[in-house]
């Protein structure tokens, strides 16, 4: 389908969504108390804007992300390549890692507490742990994955090993790098919900666990509605990020790869 | 499959949904939700002493681990009525659930926690230092009052970190990253027994005899079967006469349900000085404490009284 | 013999008894057995042996990106350890770095020498334009045709002005034309700069064409069956019945090495494959 003609075509399964959304609660067939009627949502959502509310929250959850997933990134990357290329020293880690990666985040909250006390430090922690393990695993496949050849191409060029690795190692894995990037970064926002809802004073999470004790479910509704669209406007920008740095990818056909 | 068929599981799977989310259910005369704490203690006693059934009643005692999912649970219908703290049932009419309080059962009991080893003596040194508590709950609305009365602005005065459980604050107290817990009973007194902590004050000193928890029914239950109610009040009367009297087999109750704690040391927590079981409400103390939560920002809608309480099924109850 | 190359007779490269395998699950696979074989200097040599047979395991081990298990490697009487630019590799795909323009795929080799961006470029832009691709250093490998990608790969590695050329079977997966359009240009690049070479291919003509001698190598575990020379004058294209009759003599050589070690033929497409124009 051409450009703005596919864009469109998801618009009425969402807009009969919303109307069925607004009609439901309002004429009693769904209990308004359990499901608010979407217009009364968006006017949470408006109210919660204006008030300045929905920023300070936002703001608080972002920059527990953006530390949680920047450490994880920064974690998973040199050491996924370094144990993709190094067999050895993989098989020693791998079971450690691979323990460690099933524990889902709220199971690491009262360790977190425990250990970093209150506030954004052990949000940060848990969105770390939440997203390192996932991503190493997955950097390292990458990395093993590797056509092996590009390595042994640019030593036959007269690279070291360390400018083997700088310049066509990296770039080689920069796509499955990307990819585990948005993977980790999806994991890391919903971790970070999680972890909010204990022992911080703001943030999206605190704002819906607030909200539900004092049984104000059209604040829960926004809260998910504003976690949603954040959530898939943060994937938009490393996607973005990503056809930058990786314009050549796309077209990359099979023969490239393989043996003739 | 064609779009016809497609379109008609669609709507099937929907009403079906609404259905559900709007049935009634097969259940116990009354279905009651409580929490784990000494000022429910009327209710494992009328249950284990058989009160509800002297007056006729099956009623179903549940223990459930917050007061969020008694409310939650009475709107889905799966409760009738239940016990929580004031804070939580003015909190739920506020945003428009369907209940009524019908009764007190419990009041005081709450106060400040601190480390026996902080040099924090009075409610003024508090100034500048981080209090844990329970946003919007009991543990909150009488903290700022107390705090108030020793001229402090609860806002921003001292720093509220606000916690969803009570073994959380007691912890982030034991480790120093708060100064002070707001806790309740029997948590005060074991911690004082540990040794490492100590009970700062009691909230009952800057309004005593506050309410705490309180009885309530659900609409549909109050304007279908009033007689069930006035019912269940005549064996909560009677539970709290008996509580009252006797504090050693309350202990005894209490610990049994809760299957935590020892008795003497629950004894010691249900000295009249600390807490008191009472049936007792007054559409005075209810506004009050609807009129700070208010005031504090934690309900957006004032309730009128009359929203809030109907004690007629009380005074029908008693002799 | 008027025009046959006359290139001095000191021996370049030395291979002595070459021993490689493997262990391919536990198994033991063995794929070069005692190869011995003298490249001199400016020579062009081609490999020829059916597909598997491990002659592409004998180039990578020249390359220095594998080590033989037994034997040795002498590059103008030195021991080779390891890979470097004087003796670099032109894979069968090319192997071109996708993230890299051609301009900066042929500069890969510069970059590592630590020659600066502007020398790099303009020796890069020179080398791609003697491969007759001036123009389309801006390109990446994607947007090029596997005729041009091949080319930009030799332009990589001769910009290097390597020692050793080494190519495995480069042209392989080029159609008839191009192919032959690859050959002259590198039979071109080849007489102009002297380059000892290294070239395998399973392709019968290919090898008739190209080479100054032919190694024939068995199918595995691989040994030189036997070497001709070539007293062809260049450019062969001119003499189609003397490669005619070249080409019958090493298929009939061939074929009786099929005969006679049946037992270790195990590629019945192998033999197959040399008669493949």
């Amino acid at each position: 389908m051409s450009g703005w003609r596919h864009r469109i075509v998801g618009l009425p399964a969402l807009l009969l969504a919303l109307v069925v959304w607004e009609v439901l609660p309002r004429s009693g067939l769904l209990n308004p108390v359990f499901m608010p009627p979407c217009s009364q949502v968006a006017w949470r959502l408006w109210y919660l804007l204006r008030s300045g509310e929905l920023l300070r929250h936002c703001g608080a959850s972002l920059l527990r992300v953006t530390l949680g997933f920047g450490l994880a990134a920064a974690l998973a990357i040199p050491l996924g390549v370094l144990l993709g290329l190094h067999r050895r020293l993989y098989l020693r880690l791998a079971p450690l890692v691979g323990v460690l990666r099933p524990i889902s985040p709220p199971a690491w909250i009262p360790l977190a507490i425990l250990w970093f006390g209150i506030g954004n430090r052990p949000a940060v922690f848990i969105i770390f742990v939440g997203s390192a393990a996932s991503m190493l695993l997955g950097i390292v496949a990458g990395a093993r994955g590797m056509d092996r050849r590009w390595i042994e191409a640019s030593l036959t060029l007269g690279a070291s090993r360390r400018q083997a690795v700088l310049w066509v190692v990296l770039p080689a894995l920069l796509p499955s790098v990307m990819t585990q990037l948005r993977i980790g970064l999806g994991l890391s926002w919903m971790a970070v919900i999680a972890a909010e809802m204990v022992a911080v004073n703001q943030g999206l999470g605190y704002m819906m666990v607030q909200a539900r004790n004092l049984f104000q479910t059209d604040t829960v509704l926004a809260g998910m509605v504003v976690v949603g669209a954040l959530g898939w406007a943060l994937d938009r920008l490393l996607l973005r990020l990503e056809r930058r740095f990786l314009g050549w990818r796309a077209e990359l056909e099979p023969h490239d790869l393989l043996a003739a | 499959m064609s779009k016809r068929t497609a379109f008609r599981l669609l709507l099937a799977a929907l009403i079906l949904v609404t259905g559900a989310l709007g049935c009634a259910r097969d259940e116990p005369q009354i279905a009651m939700g409580v929490r784990t704490a000494n000022d429910h203690a009327p209710f494992y006693l009328a249950d284990k002493l058989g009160y509800y059934q002297d007056e006729g009643l099956d009623v179903a005692v549940h223990l459930v681990p917050s007061n969020t999912e008694i409310i939650e649970a009475v709107q889905r219908g799966d409760l009738q009525a239940g016990a929580v703290p004031i804070t939580t049932a003015i909190a739920a009419i506020s945003a428009g659930v369907q209940i009524k309080i019908v009764a007190m059962t419990g009041r005081a009991g709450d106060g400040l926690l601190v480390r026996s080893d902080s040099g924090i003596e009075t409610l003024a040194d508090l100034r500048g230092r981080r209090v844990a508590t329970i946003r919007g709950s009991i543990l909150d609305v009488p903290l700022r009052v107390a705090l108030q009365d020793a001229g402090l602005d609860p806002e921003r005065d001292v720093t509220m970190i606000y916690f969803t459980k009570l073994g959380d604050m007691i912890q982030a107290l034991e480790t120093g990253q708060v100064d002070a817990a707001s806790n309740t009973e029997p948590f005060m007194t074991q911690v004082e027994r540990d040794g490492w902590g100590e009970i700062l004050c009691y909230y009952s000193a800057s309004w005593p005899d506050h309410p705490c928890c309180v009885v309530f029914v659900s609409e549909s239950l109050r304007s279908e079967r009033p007689d069930d109610v006035v019912a269940l009040m005549r064996g909560h009367l009677r539970a709290v006469a008996y509580a009252q009297d006797h504090p050693h087999e309350t202990a005894e109750a209490i610990v049994e349900y809760l299957e935590a704690f020892d008795v003497p040391l629950v004894e010691a927590s249900l000295d009249e000085h600390k807490m008191r079981i009472d049936a007792e409400i007054t559409p005075q103390e209810v506004e009050r404490m609807a009129g700070l939560m208010h005031e504090f920002g934690l309900i957006e809608r004032l309730p009128r009284a009359d929203e809030l309480l109907d004690t007629s099924l009380l005074r029908r109850a008693q002799p | 013999m008027a025009g046959a190359p006359n290139w001095s007779h000191m021996t370049y490269l030395q291979l002595d008894a070459l021993h490689k395998y493997y262990r391919p699950e536990g198994r033991l696979l063995t794929v070069l057995e005692g190869v011995d074989l003298e490249v001199a200097r400016g020579e062009l040599l081609v490999l020829l042996g059916p597909s598997g047979c491990g002659k592409s395991t004998l180039l990578r081990l020249v390359a220095g990106i594998e080590s033989p298990d037994g034997g040795q490697i002498l590059l103008d009487g030195l021991p080779v350890r390891g890979p470097g630019r004087e003796r670099t590799l032109v894979f069968q795909d090319g192997l071109l770095f996708p993230w890299l323009t051609a301009t900066e795929n042929v500069a890969f080799g510069l970059r590592a020498m630590g020659i600066g961006e502007g020398e790099r470029r303009r020796r890069a832009e020179r080398e791609l334009a003697r491969l007759g691709l001036e123009g389309f250093g801006a390109l990446y490998p994607h947007q090029l045709s596997l005729g041009m990608r091949q080319r930009v790969a030799i332009a990589r590695a001769l910009v290097l002005e390597p020692d050793l050329l080494l190519l495995d079977e480069p042209f392989a997966a080029l159609d008839a034309a191009r192919r032959r359009q690859l050959q002259d240009d590198l039979l071109t690049l080849w007489r102009g700069r002297s380059l000892t070479t290294l070239f395998v291919t399973h392709s019968l003509s290919e090898a008739v064409l190209l080479g100054d001698r032919i190694a024939l190598l068995s199918p595995r575990p691989a040994q030189v069956l036997s070497l001709f020379t070539l007293d062809l004058p260049r450019p062969r294209r001119e003499h189609p019945e003397r490669l005619d009759a070249w080409r019958t003599r090493i298929g009939e050589a061939l074929s009786r090495a099929a005969g006679s070690s049946a037992g270790r033929l195990t590629l019945g497409g192998g033999a197959a494959m040399l008669w493949h124009a």
